[in-house]
Formats: C-alpha cells, structure tokens, sequence
C-alpha cells in the first residue's frame, strides 16, 4: 500500500495558495460529463454534493435516511470554531491551526490542519450567506463564545442547535442544486458495496431500503461521507442508523483505514438508566463553566441523597487533581477521570449490570452565588432537556452524568487531496482520518465537514478527474454486475438467520466487549482479550441471529443486521490498533503508559504517526502501515492541565 | 414569474377571507341597522323608507353582495373538498388539542346561516312570511316595516329561527375574523394577540346585537 | 409497568388487510416510549412474529425522524416534544396506548408506522433557499442583522421537518412548514432578494402534492416540538400577498 500523502511543497502558510495553482482544472464545458457518486447527505456530503453540482458536475446523492436533512450533523450542539478573531482577543490562523494540532495531540497533518484553520473563515461566511442564524450582539454583528477550553473566543453558534442549522444551510443549497436538475438525490438508498475497475473507484452498489431493490450506478469518481462509527460501542450518543458498513466496505476493497482505535468520548452525557437503554443523550460541555463535578467520598453511598452529604465527604475529583483547570480539564481528561472514581466504587446514579457509572454535575454553588435566574438564562434549555429525559430538575439536584463515545477521529486515510489509497475514492468529514489526530476539540467537527464539502473537494476532486484519463464506462461492465452478486449473496445469506436472538442483543454484547476493553482505557490484556471475545461473538452472530421479514421491502431489521456484521469485523481492527498502538495519545488511553499521576504518556519516538491497515482477506490479519508524521512548524509538547 | 399566484390554495384563502370580511361588516352594519328598532316606529321607518329610497345604490349593493357571498361560497366550498381530500384516511383516534367547536363548525354554520339568508329575504324583503304584516302601512302612508318587524317576532317559532341565526352567524364571525386576519398576514407579532381577540369581540357583538332585537319582542320590551 | 399497545399494522401501501393489532407489554417507566417499542419488538423477534416498523434516527429530538400519533396526538402527550423524547412514565400503569401513522395524503403509508414524506423535500427544492454559490459570500458581519431579526428568523428555522403539523391539522395542511421557512428567510436580508419567487414556487409545489389548506384551527402550533409559531403562517400568507401585488 503507497501512502502519499501528497503535501504540497513550500512553506506551511503557502502550501493550500500554491495546490490551488497547481491542481488542474476542468474545463467547464467538460464537466457535465463527469458524474460523480455522493454517499452521505451530513455536513461533509450535503455540501460536497451542492458544490460539486454548483461547479457542472452531474451528482448522484444518497442517504439512509427518509430525507437528506435528517442526517446526523444535525445533533451537534455546540458551535462552529472559525478564525475570524472578531474578538480582537489575539485569534488567528496559526492558533487555530496550532490549539488543533496540539488538541489532537500532536497526530494530525500539519498541513491538512493548516488548511482547514485557514479555510474557517470562508465558512461562516458562506453559512451567514445561506440564512444561518448564528448568534448575534445587539449590535448586530456575530457572536462568538470561548468553547472545549480554547483561551479565544472563536465558536459561531446558533443556540444550541448549531449543528441543524448549518446542515440545513447545506441542505437548503443540496435541495437547490436537485431543482436545477444538477443533483439526484436517492434518499432511504444504503451503499453495500464499492465497484473498483483496474485499481479505479468505478462506482457502487445500493439497496433501496423502501422495496429491496439492488442495483448498480457507474461513476468517474465516488465521494464518501457516511460519518463514523461510534455506535460499534452500541450506546453511543450516535443516532441509531449512523454505521460503519459504507466505509468498512470501501476498506475490504482497498481503502487503507486510518487510526481506527481514535475514539472521543464526551465527559457530560445523561447515563445510562438501565439495560433497555438504546442511545446516550449528550448534553453540552459548556455545563463544565459552572457546574462542579463531585462523588462521595466514601463507596457504597450511591443511593444516598445528594443534599445529605456533607461538604467534606464530597470529592471534588477535578478540582483536586487538576487545579488550575478544574472542572474545565479537557474532554478526554474529564472522562478518564469520572471512569476512576467510578470503578473505585465511589460512582451514584441507577445501577446497571452491577455498577454505578455517574459522577455528580452540582450547580448548587452557581445557584447560590449568581441566583437561580442566571444559571436559567446560560442554561435553562439544557436544564430542560435534562429534566425531560430523567425526570429530575437540576434546579433542585444535582445533575448527574456519565462519559460517552461521541465521535471518531479514526476513518479512511485519505491524502492531502481527500482521495483514499483507492484512486477515484474521496472521503470527507468524519468517515476520514485526517484532520484530529488523537483527540477533536469541540468545534472543530461542523468546521472540517464544511471545510471539505464546500471549499477543499471542488478543487481537489476536478484535479483528480482532469489528470485521470479513463474511458467511460457504465454499469454493463460486468465487475458491477459481480459486486451486485456478491451484495446479493450477503443480503440472502442474512436474512436466513432465523435463530432466536435479535440482532440488538448481539449489538449490545458487542457493545460491552468493546466499551470494557477498547473504551475509555485500555491495555494489552483486555484488548487481547477482546481479540478472542469478538471473533466468538462474530461467530454467534451468524448462528444465533433472528433477521425478520423478506429482502424485497422496508426491513429495518435486515439493514441492522448487516451493520451489525460489519462491526463485528470492525472492532476487531480497532482493538488490533489500539493493541498495537502501543502508547497514550488523545482519547486513546493505555493504562500500561501513563505518568504517576494517570496522565497520558506518548511515545512520540515510535508512534509519532498515522497507523493503516490494509485488509488482506477474511482468513489473513490486515497488515499495519505507517504514515510518518513531520513537525516542522510546532513542537512536540507533552499536554498538561494540571 | 413563473408561478400563477392567483391559482394557489393561498389565493383562494385570500379571496375567502377579503369576501369574508366584506361580509362581516355587512353583517356589523345590518345590525347597526337593526337596533334603530329600539328608537321606535318612527325612526325605523324612517331609516327603512330611507334604505328602500336608495334606488340604484340599492340594487348595486344588493348585487355586490350577492357577487361577494357567491365568491365566499364558491372558494369555500371548493378549499373544503380539497382539505378532505387531503386526509382519505381518517384517524381511528384523533384528540384535539387547540381547536374550537365554531372553529369545526365552519362549513355547518355557514351552510345554516345560507338557509336562513332565504327564508330571511323571503320573510322581510319578499313578505312571503306575514303578507297581511308586510303590506301594513303606518300613519304617514309609509310601509310600517316596524309593526312588520315586532309582530314577527312576538312569535316564538319566527324568534327562535332568528336567534339560532344570530348564534350561528356569531360562531362563523368569531372564528372568521380572527382566521381572514392571518389570511391576510396581519396576526403576528406583537399584533397576534389583538388579532386572536378580534374574532370573539365581533362574534359577541353580533350576537348580542342580532339577538337582543327578536328577544325584547318576544318579551314585550317592545310593542308594536 | 405492564401497558397495551395498540398499533396499525400495515404491510406496504395499499394493504386491504390493515389495521390494529393489540400488544401486552411489561416496560419500565423510566424507557422512553421507543425503547418499549425495540423491547416489543424484540418479544415479537424471539416469537418469530413480524416486529413493528417505525421511524427514528438521532432519539434526541432534532433529526425529526420519528413520528407517531400516540393516543390521538402527534408526538404524544406532551407538548413541545417528539415521539423519542416521551417516556412511559408519561403513561398510567395498564394504559391502551394507541400508535397511529401521520396520516395525509401526500405522506402515503409505507409499512405499519412509517410513511413518506418526501413531499416536504420536493417543496424545499421548490425555493427554501438562497442562492449562493461556495466562494461567491462577502465577510459574515458585512450585513448587520439586529439580534432580535437573528432570534425571530431563528425560531422558524427550528423546524425539523417532522411533519407533525400535517398530521395534526384537520385539513392535512403544510402552511406551518412552508411558513416556517418561508418566514425565516423572508425576515433575513439574505433571503429577502428571492423572496417573490420563493413563496410563489413553494406555495404551488405544496398544493401539487396534495396538503390541504389552513383554515386556523392551531392544532399545528400546538404539536409542534419545535414551538414554531402561528405566525409562521400569517407571514407566508403575507409573503404570498406581497408576492402577488409587488413587482421585483
């Protein structure tokens, strides 16, 4: 497998100016001639698909869901980082740029990440263009907020449905671009399988998930952002189609995964109530400014009403551990942090499966010190939200909350042009690799979708097709036909499982292999354990599996059950990552490298790079490679929030 | 352009609701008209001789509403077999949550208060109610459309017609003129409110002021 | 707790044999009401019986997947809250609750609780954009907009496009929804250049697909989970006058 990442020469601030200058172009006229495959209507593929057609491109669009605007971009909360430093507070380019690459801990591309703080800017101008209404001063001019313990107030945001609107800004532009007949979009369409032609992405194969139907659609180049895959831990604050199954199948074909085990867990989720539970609702880290995290300090005081604790027997872990950042420690750090004290027994909140996984959020100082009416206006909707789906109103008491997997850094690798190890296959968002590293700062998701879909793959993509000279061909060509087959083949095979056990349940056992052992912490016993558990429960799943109903109708059931095989075979790869991986970086965590205080250790001499697996058959392992990465514009730190 | 604007189910509303709206203050000065009754026989008749004295303005009026109830007619039935249509399937369980029963009872009351219209034009415009009250004359030789009026209603069937009448063009007015004033795009805002409570003040006015008429001489507050 | 569902069953879209079907289930109040649905679904699994089809996606209120009319209210008992969001607790121990589809014309079944409302993407792609191309935008401050025009266009665009409002109105109207976007880009300076032809096209896509009209009733304001406003639909009203009577 060649891993070039094909940064361009020069210096760092240049490079991007330099590409643009380079990267051939297609000429206009030319461009309806090329039809492009989008998977993936969120932030990254709604506007890859929009401004791919805006350009002339003809573009096929397809998404899971009913509707390309339900994808799960909408859920973010948070806001949008740009560098805009409207704050006159000393942002610019380079911070973002540098508060990225060292919020990843140091295991992202210097260049990518350049870009992508240089590129911030044209964003909020392109969504404040669409009708997104982000926050405003009085004044009339954009707000922003200091969020994820960034020193600059750099988030756009919008409420805190920042995610909604901006995904129904790109939608607003996808759904103009299908009324110019620019865009086909295929919505409840799921990509089974890519069609590679002599090395080439060709095309792929779907099923309509509405009447079965599997069929074939040729293209010059497919793009992919199907998002990640943090629901092979089954809860997840993911939605509850969100999968891995496009870009897993993309790898078996020959697309190198990148830094699987990369894995963020938010530290403030709702936790789980009890064993039925099938998702976990986050709720915003901006709680961290005025609430303080505590548990008793004693075990076994679980059941015990909050306000009955007395001050000294509450245990303001973060504050103790971390006193200069307190409660605002990162999201990695916050989250390790409440998996200790709960596995130290000192955890409240229901009892599942024989643990208490909650730690106290306790807003009563802010309460007394500023008034009930102030936390209400920060944080009234959240207070709301929370009361809705626990029934406890966090006026009274204390909130409590629970670490949850959130996002995925890890995905495709793709180059500096966005294209996979598989030419003609570009990745985008959260199904790639690129631009996190080890750990994602808040913010900074909406940022690298937009940032691909609108502003890097029109460029690079053009490039791509104007310097491939490949006939044109259509789904007559018998490797469509093949793939079909094989799709097929799959489809029928799943939906003979008539054992007696629903596929969620399967889900679920997997989920707990996978948070026990490839979760918060990790280390070389549990993953090796986890290496035996899953190829077991793989094998279960094909014997015991009860997949309902027929192929040639709406089956959700059937749909599940083939994601659920793929991360089955996934999180095999992520734990032999996370195995092999043999250091502390980001939200990976291993407990055999950390300083005497628990603190991550890195081993930059061995690991300062990108790990991809290249799949090598069912029956033979994937074999690692290595994409080295060089620092020539920042220096390797070690992250301390102490 | 390339849309027909005027062929949209908006338009349409909006042609309901201008047509309502004329119909509305029709109906507010008809009954401005009405209470003169209270003045006595003179002033009624006078007001009336007046009314019949108008001539041509007379026929255009009465044409123009014509024209204007025939438009509401039209659209609205025309938006109602369409909202029908729009649900083939009925739910087996439907709870409510907002709506009024004048709000439901557009169609019956408007299709109520159409029949009344006629038998109203056939009991004081045409006379075919009461002919011996109708050709009565008062003492200055003009048409005692007075004495007309309190006899009629001295009896409880003719009373009770008119107050179901009243009852029903105030359920129709109420939701009517609060419904055509977000037709029109004027209830929002801060003007929402005024505007929701338009429509119960014009219901309640013309209740009140349709029916006290037939009641007080039903109940001998006024002789004829 | 132990609860009776009683559900609409219906295998693809002109299945003479729909109807309800009656469903005992133990669930525990604290299960949001999907969850006692997979756990239903489940039982029905393990029987070799056919489970339940419904919509849901992100469970957390915004992507605006689920939808059920739960005991004759879309999106349940209650208010300013999606079907994901209800949990049993809402419930009384031994309650019939009653799951019915959207029920419209334009959003034809597809299977037992789903339904297609791809209706309401056919009518954004009629005009519920601006037109701007990436690159084309100047600085996002050139154009001030007054923090309260930034909140009022944000509380239309709220919507999430469930389409409980069609469901809910007597008429099967999509005038919240249409004035929900309509007014979010009518009321900011980006969207007011369209503003003629965005109405008239959206208004005339609405009509080709099936919706009925507003007659005012408010039952569409009062289900919505977004709280979007009444208003929503004086201001396209407004929008479809202007549009009528102002020339571009």
């Amino acid at each position: 497998m060649q891993l070039d990442a094909k940064i361009p020469a020069g210096p760092l601030r240049e490079k991007w100016d330099r590409h643009r200058f380079e990267l051939k172009l297609v000429n206009p006229a030319n461009k309806r001639r090329f039809r492009i495959a989008v998977v993936g209507t969120g932030l990254a593929g709604a506007s890859a698909a929009a401004s791919l057609a805006e350009l002339g491109y003809d573009v096929d669009c397809f998404c899971i869901q009913d509707s390309p605007r339900r994808a799960h971009s909408i859920a973010a909360q948070g806001g949008i980082n740009a560098a805009k430093n409207y704050q006159n507070d000393g942002d610019s380019i380079w911070r973002l740029f540098y508060d990225t690459i060292k919020g990843g801990d140091f295991r992202a591309r210097e260049a990518n990440v350049y870009r992508l703080a240089q590129i911030s800017v044209d964003i909020i101008d392109h969504c404040v263009a669409q009708g997104v209404p982000f926050a405003r001063e009085y004044g009339g001019l954009l707000d922003n907020r200091s969020f994820g313990g960034a020193q600059v107030s750099r988030t756009f945001y919008a409420r805190g449905q920042t995610g909604q609107q901006l995904l129904l800004g790109a939608y607003s532009a996808l759904m103009r671009m299908v009324d110019a007949g620019k865009v086909a979009m295929y919505p409840r369409h799921e990509m089974l399988d890519l069609v590679v032609i002599d090395g080439h992405a060709r095309g792929l194969v779907t099923r309509n998930l509405v009447d079965g139907t599997i069929r074939s659609w040729a293209a010059d180049a497919v793009v992919l952002c199907t998002g990640g895959y943090g629901n092979v831990f089954y809860l997840s604050t993911n939605a509850k189609a969100s999968n891995v199954t496009a870009a897993y199948r993309c790898y078996k074909r020959g697309a190198g995964f990148g830094n699987p085990c990369f894995t963020q867990i938010h530290p403030t989720c709702i936790p789980q109530r009890g064993e039925y539970q099938s998702k976990l609702t986050l709720m915003s880290e901006s709680l961290r400014n005025d609430g303080r995290v505590w548990v008793p300090r004693k075990p076994g005081m679980g059941e015990v009403d909050p306000a009955s604790i007395p001050e000294a027997d509450r245990y303001y872990y973060l504050e103790e551990r971390y006193p200069s950042f307190g409660n605002l420690v990162p999201r990695d750090v916050a989250s390790r942090a409440a998996k200790k004290v709960c596995d130290d027994g000192l955890g409240v909140g229901p009892e599942v499966l024989g643990q208490r996984n909650a730690v106290y959020l306790d807003f009563g100082d802010s309460i007394r010190r500023l008034g009930q009416d102030a936390i209400a206006q920060r944080y009234g909707n959240l207070f709301e939200m929370y009361e809705r789906i626990t029934a406890v109103s966090p006026y009274k008491a204390p909130m409590q909350i629970y670490p949850a997997v959130h996002y995925t850094m890890g995905g495709l690798w793709v180059d500096y042009n966005l294209m996979s190890t598989i030419p003609g296959l570009h990745v985008l968002g959260e199904a790639n690799f690129s631009d996190h590293g080890a750990n994602r700062l808040g913010a900074s998701a909406l940022m690298q979708g937009l940032a691909d879909g609108y502003f890097v793959i029109p460029y690079t993509l053009g490039h791509f097709l104007a310097s491939s000279h490949r006939g044109k061909i259509d789904t007559s060509h018998p490797e469509f036909a093949r793939v079909e087959g094989e799709c097929r083949d799959r489809t029928k095979r799943l939906l003979s499982l008539r054992g007696k056990r629903p596929v969620d349940d399967l889900h679920r056992e997997l989920g707990h292999i996978m948070w026990d052992h490839c979760g918060m912490a990790r280390n070389p016993e549990g993953l090796r354990k986890a290496l035996g558990l899953i190829p077991e429960l793989r094998e279960r799943f094909w014997r015991e599996a009860a997949v309902p109903g027929a192929g040639e109708e709406l089956n959700p059931w059937l749909e599940h059950a083939g994601r659920v095989a793929d991360f089955l075979e996934f999180g095999e790869l992520m734990c032999r990552d996370a195995l092999e991986r043999d250091e502390s970086c980001g939200g990976h965590f291993r407990e055999d490298h950390q300083t005497k205080d628990g603190e991550a250790v890195r081993d930059d001499e061995r690991f300062c790079h990108a790990a991809v697996w290249e799949y090598q058959g069912d029956d033979r392992p994937a074999v690692r490679h290595v994409e080295p990465l060089a620092f020539e514009n920042v220096k390797l730190s070690t992250r301390s929030y102490k | 352009m390339t849309t027909d604007i005027l062929r949209t189910t908006i338009a349409a509303k909006v042609t309901m609701a201008l047509s309502g709206a004329g119909l509305v203050l029709f109906a507010l000065a008809h009954m401005a008209g009405h209470l003169q009754v209270f003045g006595g026989r003179e002033v009624y008749n006078h007001y009336a001789e007046t009314l019949q004295g108008l001539g041509a303005i007379k026929w255009a009026v009465r044409a123009g509403l014509l024209g204007i109830l025939l438009v509401h007619v039209r659209a609205g039935v025309l938006l109602s077999q369409r909202n029908r249509a729009a649900r083939p399937q009925a739910y087996a369980l439907r709870r409510l949550q907002r709506t009024t029963t004048h709000g439901r009872a557009m169609l019956l009351t408007g299709v109520a208060f159409l029949a009344f219209i006629l038998y109203h034009l056939a009991h004081f415009t045409l006379g075919w109610v009461h002919p011996q009250f109708f050709h009565a004359v008062d003492s200055l030789g003009r048409p005692d459309v007075y004495g007309n009026f309190v006899r009629s209603f001295q009896h409880p069937l003719i009373t009770i017609t008119y107050l179901g009448a009243s009852l029903a063009v105030a359920m129709h007015a109420t939701h009517a003129t609060s419904s055509l004033l977000r037709t029109l795009g004027l209830s929002h805002g801060r003007f929402r409110r005024a505007c929701e409570a338009a429509g119960p003040v014009v219901g309640v006015a013309l209740l009140a002021g349709f029916a006290c008429v037939p009641l007080a001489c039903l109940l001998r507050l006024i002789q004829p | 707790m132990r609860v009776q569902f009683r559900i609409w069953r219906q295998n693809g879209p002109g299945d003479a044999n729909a109807g309800f079907k009656e469903y005992p289930l133990q669930a525990d109040e604290h299960m949001s009401l999907l969850e006692a649905l997979d756990l239903l679904n489940a039982e029905l699994i393990r029987k070799g019986e056919t489970p339940v089809a419904f919509e849901h996606d992100c469970r957390e209120g915004i992507c605006g997947a689920c939808s059920l009319v739960v005991n004759g209210v879309p999106h349940g008992p209650r208010s300013a809250t999606t079907t994901c969001q209800i949990h049993m607790r809402e419930f009384r121990e031994g309650e019939t609750i009653v799951l019915e589809p959207w029920r419209a014309r334009p959003f034809p079944v597809i299977k037992d609780l789903v339904v297609d409302r791809s209706a309401f993407d056919r009518i954004m792609s009629a005009g519920g954009y601006v037109s701007v191309r990436a690159g084309a935008a100047p600085d996002a401050n050139a154009i001030p907009i007054g923090q309260p025009t930034a909140e009022r266009a944000f509380d239309f665009a709220a919507c999430i496009g469930c389409g409980a409002c069609v469901a809910a109105c007597p008429n099967a109207s999509a005038m919240l929804f249409v004035g929900a976007k309509v007014a979010h880009l009518a009321i900011l300076p980006q969207g007011k250049v369209e503003r003629t032809r965005r109405v008239g096209r959206m208004v005339e896509r609405m009509d080709t697909e099936g919706f009925g009209g507003c007659s005012n009733h408010g039952e569409c304001e009062a289900v919505c989970p977004k709280s979007i406003s009444l208003d929503a639909i004086a201001l396209l009203n407004r929008e479809l006058v202007r549009a009528a009577v102002v020339e571009d």
